[in-house]
């Protein structure tokens, strides 16, 4: 098995007295995509969340590259390589797309290389470069969601959290935007850890996936053996 | 044209002068207003006190130290900031999650305490600011312009153009900007928030330092209590504009400004300051998004 990258281990969010995640257990190795499934509710943003740093677990701990990140500020967490495209997309509405790019590279100082990233990112979804200095919160539903992924690969992270990205999306963009997710991982060699409740299409692409429901893992395995699962088929998958 | 027509023509021009005056030094505050309220969405009642602070900086430097104006300007406006990070560090910061209301009467706490502490120490009488520079007065027809007139324009002239550039162009601004559109989305560029907005209250001050030195030269005088009505209509004036918009703040303070001496001008001084704070009950009930705001319902 390859290195892992990511690791929670007996994981516990509170949000006040609501108990939202109950001792989870993740795991992400190097160079996957893992997808983690679940009904509204059941707890997949706030787990991304509290990986990013952006909301404290109230017991359990963070592994990331070998170091514990469950205290560690989200901006921080970014400096080590870890980005997030977060749900409902938050684009800078009043910043053009190009500008939006340009915060995801906030961090960076390496001019060619964020030059170069940029191309990819363009390359990855030329509607961006046609778009470049037409303000973000003009875009589409869908060509935000292209920009919110671009903008976290500005970051040049390592592993890549994807909240949701085809929520609310015309389904010939969400292909396009599954499309780039594979691309991502295959070409720039890039981890990916992705939120969906679109299942099948999540299944498809990924190496293992994870069930959350209540805040807990109840079905875990490879992307195959979960398209087959017949708990899965009937709670997920529609047959 | 006949003689009466012609003095009440003078007589708008002279009122429009002075409310330019008047209203610059309101702009000026009303922007750090608009601008902390933009990014934590607190009214910080207590941003007059750097208007104080700064007045009296510029008093002290000028009178004891024998500053020359530009530079006991930027000295004032960058105390002032100082002054505000650490009120905002020490106070806000660790009650920024406690609720609104909470902060709210923090900042009135805050304001009471800078009044009264500067009242202790310093005295509660005004003092004479010195003249920081030549007196001249310039006259067309019966139109009077003093150079403090004039300085005062140039320098908010300036400064806004400054924070229309660091806003808009520069990346600490589109940070900030990012910052008050959602903390959460700018943390995940890697954006440390709590500097940016650190520095929100740093250059909002620096901007109200600047206006109490202005002040100071207008009216040749300070004192502890002097921020109290300017910041209160500085407040006014952010809400006529849209408070959380940086047009709008200076918008706000212009329109102030002039309607203040338009009213003393042509009617009763004694109610300038009813005026004013008519203005702010009228905009609250009928268009609380003020002149420039977007009229979207808050996110809670
Ligand atoms: N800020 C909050 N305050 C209180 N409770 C919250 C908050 N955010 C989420 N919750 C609760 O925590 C639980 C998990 O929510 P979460 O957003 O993580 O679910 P999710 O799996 O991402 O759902 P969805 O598919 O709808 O995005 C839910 O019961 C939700 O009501
Ligand atoms: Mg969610």
């Amino acid at each position: 098995m390859s290195e892992t990258l990511l690791s929670t281990k007996d994981l516990n969010v509170h949000y006040g007295a609501i108990h939202a995640i109950k001792g989870i257990d993740i795991e992400v190795h190097k160079g996957e995509i893992v997808t983690i499934l679940g009904c509204n509710g059941a707890g997949k943003s706030t787990t991304l969340r509290t990986i990013s740093g952006l909301i404290r677990p109230s017991s359990g701990s963070i592994t990331y590259k070998d170091q514990n990140i469950e205290k560690t500020p989200p901006h921080d967490i970014v400096a080590m390589g870890l980005a997030q495209s977060p749900e409902g997309r938050l684009v800078f509405p009043d910043l053009t797309v190009m500008e939006n790019l340009e915060m995801g590279a906030f961090l960076r100082k390496d001019k060619p290389e964020i030059k170069r990233d940029l191309e990819f990112v363009y390359g990855l979804f030329p509607k961006m470069k046609d778009r470049s200095k037409q303000l973000a919160g003009t875009l589409s539903g869908g060509e935000q969601q292209m920009l919110a992924i671009g903008r976290a690969l500005m970051s040049a992270p390592d592993l890549l959290l994807l909240d949701e990205p085809s929520l609310g999306i015309a389904p010939i963009l969400v292909q396009a935007i599954f499309k780039a997710i594979v691309e991502v991982n295959k070409t720039q060699g890039k981890t990916i850890l992705l939120v969906e409740q679109n299942a099948f299409a999540a299944l498809k692409i990924a190496d293992r996936g994870y069930v959350l429901e209540t805040g807990m893992v109840t079905i875990t395995g490879t992307g195959h053996d979960l398209l087959s699962n017949e708990e899965v088929k009937n709670a997920y998958l529609g047959h | 044209m006949n003689e009466e027509m012609m003095f009440m023509l003078y007589d708008t021009a002279q009122f429009l002068i002075n409310g330019l005056v008047q209203g610059s030094i309101y702009a000026l505050v009303a922007l750090g207003y608009t601008m902390v309220y933009g990014i934590i969405k607190l009214i910080n009642f207590a941003h007059g006190e750097f208007y104080m602070i700064g007045a009296f900086i510029g008093y002290f430097t000028i009178t004891y130290f024998h500053f020359p104006l530009i530079l006991a300007l930027p000295v004032a406006m960058l105390l002032s900031g100082f002054a505000a990070v650490i009120v905002e560090k020490l106070v806000y910061k660790p009650i920024r999650h406690a609720g609104r209301v909470a902060a709210l009467i923090t900042a009135l706490g805050v304001s009471l305490f800078f009044q009264y502490a500067g009242q202790n120490i310093l005295g509660a009488d005004p003092k004479a600011f010195p003249q920081a520079m030549p007196e001249l007065t310039f006259e067309f027809g019966e139109v009077y312009i003093t150079t403090t007139q004039i300085m005062i324009m140039v320098s908010t002239f300036v400064l806004m153009v400054l924070l229309w550039w660091l806003v808009g162009h520069t990346k600490i601004g589109k940070a900030m900007r990012a910052t008050s559109f959602n903390k959460d989305a700018a943390a995940l560029m890697g954006i440390n928030t709590d500097r940016i907005i650190s520095f929100t209250f740093f250059v909002g001050a620096m901007l109200a330092g600047a206006a109490g030195v202005l002040v100071g030269m207008y009216y040749n005088t300070v004192e502890p209590m002097m921020g109290l009505i300017p910041g209160l209509k500085a407040f006014v004036a952010a809400v006529l504009g849209g408070i959380g918009s940086i047009p709008g703040a200076v918008i706000g303070g212009l329109v102030l400004g002039v309607v203040e001496n338009l009213v003393v001008g042509f009617w009763e001084s004694t109610y300038r300051d009813a005026v004013s704070f008519s203005i702010l009950i009228f905009i609250l009930l009928v268009k609380p998004a003020g002149l420039l705001g977007k009229n979207i319902r808050e996110k809670v």
